[in-house]
């Protein structure tokens, strides 16, 4: 991460912040880099899946939170009618300020019209 | 009775989320939530009568991660 100069790192939260104790030598390895953690919803299949995360992440005082949901299992490639919808629900129950990132044709548009913030 | 807990199947004694985090021996950490991939406030698992679980609940428990190792 040094190498590469990177500022932002996005991590798991189940992965890593699941358990009592599970992960924490992890976190502490990133936040001693100094970068900022962006926490994701990483292996969440379905768009209530994604929104509990979320909703888990912003009662764990995360401000920032990247969305994703996947679509197939095989290639990992998202869900987009998945993450506009976790976009709109999530903004509808008052959790704003969503950081995105995406790459995909056309998607960016889409996310920040559901309520996405970047 | 058999829960599946951070994707892992358990066999608590637990009956309520409250006493189950108590089990799992979560502390005093700063913890969020969710059971059937529902998230449930704080306000709502600390009350033991709103989060009476059942066998077969999927619960998820998320830690804050602390700053540093002790």
């Amino acid at each position: 991460m040094r190498a590469s100069g990177a500022e932002v790192v996005t991590v798991s939260l189940r992965r890593e912040a699941g358990g009592a104790q599970a992960g924490q030598s992890f976190w502490s390895l990133v936040k001693d880099l100094g970068v900022r953690v962006l926490p994701n919803t990483a292996g969440c299949r379905s768009v209530k899946e994604a929104v509990a995360t979320a909703q888990m992440a912003r009662d764990l005082d995360t401000p920032w939170i990247k969305l994703e949901v996947i679509g197939e299992d095989d290639t990992l490639q998202p869900d987009v009618f998945g993450l506009v919808e976790a976009t709109r629900v999530l903004e509808r129950g008052g959790l704003s300020g969503l950081s995105l990132y995406d790459r995909g044709p056309g998607r960016p548009q889409k996310l920040i019209g559901a309520g996405c913030k970047s | 009775m058999k829960l599946r807990v951070n994707g892992e199947e358990r066999e608590v004694r637990a009956a309520d989320l409250a006493s189950l985090i108590v089990e799992l021996d979560y502390g005093d950490q700063l913890i969020a939530t969710a059971r059937n991939q529902s998230f449930v406030r704080k306000k709502e698992w600390q009350d033991g009568a709103q989060t009476r679980l059942a066998d077969g609940d999927e619960i998820e428990i998320l830690v804050r991660p602390a700053r540093r190792l002790t």
